[in-house]
């Protein structure tokens, strides 16, 4: 098993931006990698890019699983209360309707809280905003002024 | 500060290592590019005390034993 501690955590819209081969989350994760460091995407985050990707996923799925800093992590059947609560949570803030980018933000931040010092990277930052609707949209609100948040 | 060659061997190895393995594996990345994301990693991890972890999961409605 290896040792290295899982540092960040994708959500879907950092693997989408992976699977249309964003610098960004490539160097990311490299510098993950030469940290000597691990990073993850939970499961209902690689199913809801497949979702909404239009490329071979399959591919794209075994690419990034296969990364030498890949790190596999699940949540419990237990973690369905965080999980729900940080669902709710980013739901009430953004939409009226539940999607799967909010539940794969919430997976990510409930994954993250497991470890030390587990950041979260995201090409949406506003999944995890206040309020979107407002006339000044304060990013990153629902998580406060210092959140664990990585925008690529 | 006290410069530290070994040690600034030892880093840029890595960063030649990272590199070289990345582009095995089909990434574009740059010197330049992977100090961004360091900067950027290094920025959030010092987010990580005690007390914002709290406000974090007293924001989200969960318990620290919960999370």
């Amino acid at each position: 098993m290896s040792d290295q501690q899982i540092r960040l955590v994708l959500d879907v819209t950092a693997v989408l931006a992976y699977a249309r081969g964003s610098d960004d989350v490539g160097e990311t994760i490299t510098q993950v990698r030469e940290n000597g460091d691990a990073f993850t995407a939970g499961v209902l985050t690689l199913a809801a890019a497949r979702s909404a990707a239009r490329t071979d996923f399959a591919g794209l799925v075994d690419a990034l699983t296969a990364h030498p800093a890949w790190q596999s992590a699940a949540l419990d059947t237990g973690e369905w209360r965080p999980l729900a609560a940080t669902f709710d949570t980013l739901h009430r803030q953004v939409t009226d309707t539940p999607d799967l980018t909010e539940m794969s933000a919430a997976e990510a931040l409930v994954l993250s809280f497991r470890g030390n010092a587990v950041n979260v990277l995201t090409a949406q930052p506003q999944v995890y905003a206040v309020n979107v609707l407002t006339a000044q949209p304060q990013v990153y609100a629902v998580m406060g002024d210092d959140p664990p948040i990585i925008e690529i | 500060m006290t410069v530290q060659p070994d040690h600034d061997r030892d880093q840029q190895r890595r960063r030649q290592e990272a590199i070289a393995e990345a582009e095995s594996l089909g990434l574009k990345v740059t010197p330049e590019g992977l100090d961004r994301a360091k900067a950027k990693l290094e920025a959030a991890t010092a987010r990580h005390t005690a007390e914002n972890r709290a406000e974090w999961l007293r924001r989200l409605g969960i318990t620290d034993a919960a999370a």
